[in-house]
């Protein structure tokens, strides 16, 4: 077990349940889970292992049914609707399976969107949006709407969008099921590089053996509980 | 940025945004030229029967209004004059007087009653479209002594013609008896059967003679270049009028002259904003289901935008944004096109076949002329405008209870 000074992330007896006519499903079970900053972590496990379940606990996308959560100084299960929605604009960066961009807006205005609604002033946003498009390898795409860009592409304006405003952690779930084998390794070598060299910590929920491969820490999930947590060594 | 999402989201389905603006302003537009068309009418039925006999106000003597009598009369005089004549917006002044009497032709064989009126022929043609309505002889001149104009029916009924004589039998203001001979110098048609059956005019001098009335008349009859600033005048010249005479005076604007044509158009109007507001209702409640269902359709969107970072009530913005656009972009293009559509009427007129008739009756010509007011051109945008407010509840509403996307919407 790390230090806990070290810890970006605490899920202590986290469990989140459902209720199914008369039964009640685990979908989340009695869960405790550190993750450290900087960290590159797959989860994977069969479908209703309870992956995206935990990716939205830990996003703040959904509320634990008990148990304690906290990313740093923030506790997660104690915050407002408000006070979280601050937190994932502010903390935390999302990509999603199918992309999700505004269809109205450029690759350009995408990523500026996020920091713009943090109050960065629309020149700087752009600056620092056109730096990270640059850094994405879609340098020369910023004008271009999602619709007129390649499924690889619009993902990686996503990545883009994510990490823009440097988070503490992003989030990611499934982002490869939608792209062919080699977008799906150019995004993971991406997402390694962009958390290398920005010491950007990466939670990623999938069913991609490419993914799972290439993450240094691996959460094996199960009926909603940790069946295996393994680190890889360098 | 907000704005910016919000403009460009009006253009991702092109045809939904350019009903919705057509429905807004195709509404409006009605509304602008059918109010601007009825009060038009208004303004002729107006301009027609108060410049009939009425004028735009009056100033009587304060208890003529209820009991039309000699009795309630004022005395008037030269310094009178020169008080209107400084009044800029008073176009023409005229005094008169009336009472109801007996006339009978010269063979005696038929006796009417009418309304007898003195007046003053140079002044009377600016007050009253009388002496355009002359269609046998001509209308009374100032040099006149023992002249009379009679409505049509009136000198039909009597069997008498221009050139005849009638007799005049009446009560003085001290109810002495007032009887004397009139040669018939005019026959008018008013085309108001009830008025040309008991009109008679003589001139105001022949009047204060026969019935005992010195420099007294009823009525000061005013007009103006527009009906609205009659009423401007009380303040002009009350004060100072009363301040030459002993007589009790009153102002009495064109309502108080016509409560009936008043009423008849409160009434009317009243009806007609009913309905219109009814019209509105239904446009509005079609727009409040066209921004249901699109809400509910975009549901994943602003969970996205939830999920995002972006607060529900910064959503909100973002689409009541829209339909701010929306709204605005059909009432300006409704009520640009309405003001051109009635100026184009305002210029050419609107003539109604076969409604002459029936335009006639109430002293209207066939031909009519909207016109722009600030209630016609304001109405719809007022109540799309509260609709607005509803649209905007109904977005607060719904985005209280947002949730951000979770789970495989992601």
């Amino acid at each position: 077990m790390s230090d806990l000074s070290e810890s970006l992330m605490l899920l202590q007896d986290v469990t989140k349940t459902f209720e199914d006519g008369n039964r009640t499903i685990y979908a989340v079970d009695h869960l405790d889970l550190q993750i450290r900053s900087g960290e590159f972590i797959a989860l994977y496990g069969p479908s209703g292992s309870g992956k995206t379940t935990l990716l939205n606990l830990i996003g703040g996308l959904d509320r634990p049914s008990s148990g304690e959560l906290s990313i740093g100084e923030y506790q997660l299960n104690r915050m407002s609707e408000a006070e979280l929605t601050d937190l994932r604009l502010m903390e935390i960066g999302f990509i999603f399976q199918s992309y999700n961009l505004i269809p109205v807006f450029s690759a350009l205005e995408n990523v500026a969107f996020i920091l713009q609604m943090q109050g960065v002033e629309k020149e700087q946003a752009l600056k620092q949006s056109r730096e990270m498009l640059h850094q994405v390898g879609l340098q020369n795409m910023e004008n271009r709407r999602p619709a007129e860009l390649s499924g690889g592409q619009q993902q990686r304006v996503a990545v883009a969008r994510a990490i823009v405003s440097k988070p503490k952690i992003v989030l990611a779930d499934e982002p490869t099921a939608n792209l062919d084998s080699q977008n799906s390794q150019e995004l993971i070598d991406l997402m390694k590089h962009l958390n290398q060299t920005h010491k950007m910590t990466f939670v990623i929920s999938s069913h991609d053996p490419q993914v799972i491969d290439s993450a240094r820490r691996k959460i094996h999930l199960k009926d909603g509980k940790i069946v295996s947590d393994e680190i890889v060594s360098d | 940025m907000l704005i910016s999402l919000a403009w460009r989201n009006l253009w991702r389905h092109r045809k939904r945004t350019w009903i919705t603006v057509a429905a807004v302003g195709l509404t409006t537009l009605m509304l602008v030229f059918m109010l601007s068309f009825q009060f038009g009418i208004y303004d002729t039925m107006k301009e027609q029967n108060l410049k009939l006999m009425d004028g735009y106000a009056q100033i009587q003597q304060s208890d003529f209004l209820e009991q039309p009598n000699l009795e309630h009369s004022f005395v008037y005089s030269d310094q009178w004059s020169s008080v209107l004549d400084k009044v800029d917006s008073l176009s023409a002044y005229g005094f008169r007087a009336q009472t109801y009497v007996i006339l009978s032709n010269n063979a005696d064989t038929q006796n009417r009653g009418a309304l007898i009126m003195g007046v003053q022929p140079d002044k009377e043609p600016q007050l009253s479209s009388l002496a355009k309505k002359i269609i046998s002889g001509r209308y009374l001149q100032n040099s006149d002594d023992h002249k009379i104009v009679l409505g049509k029916q009136l000198a039909a009924q009597l069997r008498s013609k221009v050139g005849d004589q009638v007799q005049l039998l009446g009560e003085d203001r001290d109810g002495s008896l007032a009887i004397d001979l009139y040669e018939i110098v005019g026959i008018a048609d008013t085309h108001i059967p009830e008025l040309n059956r008991q009109l008679a005019q003589i001139t105001l001098s022949d009047f204060q003679i026969l019935f005992a009335m010195p420099n007294r008349a009823q009525q000061l009859v005013f007009m103006t270049a527009e009906i609205g600033q009659a009423a401007d005048l009380k303040p002009l010249v009350m004060p100072q009028l009363q301040s030459l005479t002993d007589s009790d005076l009153r102002f009495r604007n064109w309502q108080a002259l016509q409560p009936a044509l008043d009423q008849a158009i409160e009434l009317d109007l009243s009806s007609a904003i009913l309905w219109y507001a009814a019209l509105l209702l239904i446009v509005i409640l079609i727009l409040l289901n066209t921004l249901y269902m699109s809400i509910l359709e975009r549901q994943n969107e602003f969970s996205l935008l939830n999920a995002l970072g972006v607060q529900p009530i910064q959503i909100s913005q973002i689409l009541i944004l829209e339909i701010v656009f929306t709204t605005l972009l059909g009432l300006i293009s409704g009520v640009l096109l309405g003001m051109a559509v009635t100026e184009y009427f305002i210029f050419q007129g609107i003539t109604l076949p076969g409604s002459e008739g029936v335009f006639a009756q109430f002293g209207l010509s066939d031909t009519l002329y909207p016109v722009l007011s600030l209630l016609s051109v304001g109405f719809a945008p007022a109540v799309f405008g509260f609709g607005l407010i509803l649209l905007c509840a109904m977005v607060l509403f719904k985005m209280r209870s947002l949730k951000p996307l979770t789970g495989r919407q992601l």
